[in-house]
């Protein structure tokens, strides 16, 4: 029954995600693999993450275009790659950037089968889709571009920053199975948002004037909160706070084949204070200004009624609501097939725990955003090249590139472990061509 | 062990670690010129022979004139950053009789900053159009540009206008304004 259970859930979750990767995730040799999935197994009685330098992940990425295709050090004039680049995006390219620093991060089991770990994080996470329509009406303007109706829906982004207080716990439930809940505070820095954005903007002939200008169906609106105020502070219990819940599992099929997967980031912040909102609802006609030649000594404010009738028909509205701002859910799930020579660690308590050097294996993750999710395949190839060694080698396809290439390695040099990833190696040897890159290093005192 | 240590894979990771390259790309120089033409009406407008005629349905009106104001060159974005404007005219004439249209523009005092061609379309004349291109360093202050003022003349003729004969004067018009950022 579980096991049917888990072959659903992994189906499903392969069927309903979309993202980018994270190496670390099922990379169960470094204490943070409990972020990205509080339900892995850990072998060691308690962890200390060195303050800011537990855990830094930076990651970088856009899609639609790559570096070079812009700033390639070539003859070719900066203006007309930028028109080769402006005809080449669609409205569901996006640019994305998102960086987590751990800053407390402390882990100890309670006894034999739980494992509870805590700590407080700082997290910036932006993401803007390419609003190509908006962006060619700027750049070129309407004129050339007759009977086209540009589209305010493209308009989507949002950014994040905030500060996480955490506390979760592993808990073994079986020789099989292990289960795993983090229940989450989000104190929000600062929160910019703009999502499910409508309306047209189109200029056309009409009989009653040259052009007829037509803004239909529009509806945009900003929310924003703590823009203006202490942002650093105000990711340590601030002014609008959230809660959140990441569930993860690992379960054996067999001592070879494991399965890992969670969901985290399930959660919302209500942004009550400092909030500043701006929207725009409605639709207007303008075919111009039109004379109605008053009796001499009358006069019409013709521009005065335009802008009146604008205003009445389109409002524009500035208010300080509140509202809810949804975070990121992100799914992971992974399945590792290990093989080789098999070894046996000490583990806390006296335990041993048996271990092959190498496996191979499969993960997907999927990162819940505003138009639409954003998925990565990713097939990895694990090897333990000593007792203290770990490595994680990988190859994903995502949004970005079907070719991206990726390496992690985890050491334990006494009691520290020094963890590093690197995603993307082949574009750190030629940024020109990448879309992406994602860096993820960390050091932590683990005691067995 | 040593085999494991120096497999082509950490080969790999430790060639492209250090051999990280930014050579190919260059941020020198960048220099994005945004050139954007914008077009939109303006004004418009249909005039009967009523409205060239005093109330004994007899006595005609050789002109009636109407202006707006207009706030576009009032924003600094717009005005410092325009090049070039034109502007299209398009009169259908279904009377039997000639006019004369004029078209000015004041600045903020009502003083006239630029006065287009005179526009006559002959009677009858369904098809009359103009377009007329301003240069901004030919005319730089046409920027201060605040109103217009559109004046319809009636050109005399021995062939009066009759009350109970339906005629009508189309007017309309639509401005491109050339930016460059």
């Amino acid at each position: 029954m579980i096991k049917k259970s888990l072959i659903l859930l992994f189906l499903s979750v392969i069927i309903s995600l979309k993202a980018q990767q994270q190496l670390a995730f099922s990379f169960v040799e470094s204490p943070q693999a409990l972020m990205l999935n509080p339900g892995a197994e850990t072998n060691f009685s308690s962890h200390y993450g060195v303050p800011i330098l537990s855990n830094v992940n930076i990651s970088f990425g856009n899609t639609g275009f790559q570096l070079g295709d812009l700033f390639l050090n070539d003859s070719r004039d900066f203006n007309l790659k930028f028109k080769e680049v402006l005809t080449k995006i669609d409205a569901r390219d996006y640019f994305q950037t998102s960086t987590v620093v751990d800053v407390i991060n402390v882990g100890f089991r309670i006894n034999n089968k739980s494992y509870i770990s805590f700590g407080f994080y700082e997290e910036m996470d932006v993401i803007f889709y390419m609003p190509k329509d908006l962006l060619e009406l700027i750049y070129y303007g309407n004129e050339p571009f007759l009977d086209r109706t540009f589209s305010f829906s493209q308009l989507s982004m949002k950014a994040d920053f905030l500060g996480v207080f955490h506390v979760g716990i592993s808990k073994k439930i079986n020789e099989k199975l292990t289960l795993g809940a983090r229940a989450k505070i989000y104190s929000s820095g600062f929160n910019i948002e703009s999502t499910n954005n409508s309306g047209t903007l189109t200029t056309y002939n009409n009989n009653e004037n040259i052009l007829r200008q037509s803004l239909s169906n529009f509806d945009v609106e900003i929310r924003t909160s703590g823009v203006e105020g202490e942002i650093l502070s105000n990711t340590f219990l601030g002014n609008n706070l959230g809660l959140g819940l990441d569930l993860g599992l690992t379960y054996h099929f067999t001592p070879q084949l494991e399965f890992t997967g969670s969901i985290l980031d399930v959660g919302f912040i209500k942004h009550s204070k400092e909030t500043r909102n701006f929207s725009s609802k409605g639709d207007y006609i303008f075919d111009g200004i039109n004379f109605e030649f008053p009796d001499s000594g009358s006069l019409i404010d013709y521009w005065r009624e335009f802008e009146d009738d604008l205003d009445t028909k389109v409002p524009r509205q500035e208010d300080q609501d509140s509202y809810n701002s949804w975070r990121p859910m992100k799914l992971n799930a992974a399945l590792k097939y290990s093989f080789g020579e098999k070894r046996t660690k000490s583990c806390y308590a006296k335990t041993h725990k048996e271990y092959y050097y190498n496996s191979i294996g499969f993960q997907i993750h999927t990162i819940m955003r505003p138009l639409r999710p954003q998925f990565s395949f990713t097939s990895f190839y694990e090897m333990s090249l000593s007792k203290k060694i770990h490595t994680k080698l990988t190859h994903t396809m995502n949004d970005y590139s079907a070719t991206i290439f990726g390496a992690g390695l985890s050491l334990q040099i006494s009691k520290v472990n020094l963890y590093g990833q690197l995603d993307n190696i082949l574009g750190v040897a030629d940024l020109s061509s990448i879309n992406n890159i994602s860096i993820n290093f960390g050091m932590n005192i683990i005691i067995d | 062990m040593k085999s494991r240590l120096f497999t082509p894979w950490m080969l790999t990771l430790l060639f492209f670690s250090y051999n990280s390259c930014t050579n190919d790309l260059s941020f020198d120089g960048i220099n994005l010129n945004v050139d954007p033409v914008f077009n939109g009406p303006v004004v418009y407008f249909e005039l009967s022979q009523n409205d060239f005629l005093e109330d004994d349905d007899i006595t005609e009106i050789s002109s009636i004139s109407d202006a707006t104001d207009f706030e576009v060159f009032k924003s600094s974005e717009i005005s410092d950053n325009t090049i070039k404007v034109a502007l299209d005219f398009q009169v259908e004439n279904g009377f039997d009789r000639a006019f004369e249209i004029r078209v000015v523009l004041l600045d903020g005092a009502d003083d006239i900053i630029y006065t287009f061609p005179n526009m006559e379309i002959d009677a009858r004349n369904l098809n009359f159009t103009l377009s007329h291109a301003i240069l901004i360093q030919d005319f730089p202050t046409f920027v201060n540009s605040r109103k217009m003022k559109v004046e319809v003349l009636l050109t005399p003729s021995s062939n009066p206008l009759d009350s109970l004969i339906s005629n009508i004067l189309k007017f309309r018009s639509a401005v491109t304004v050339f930016l460059s950022f």
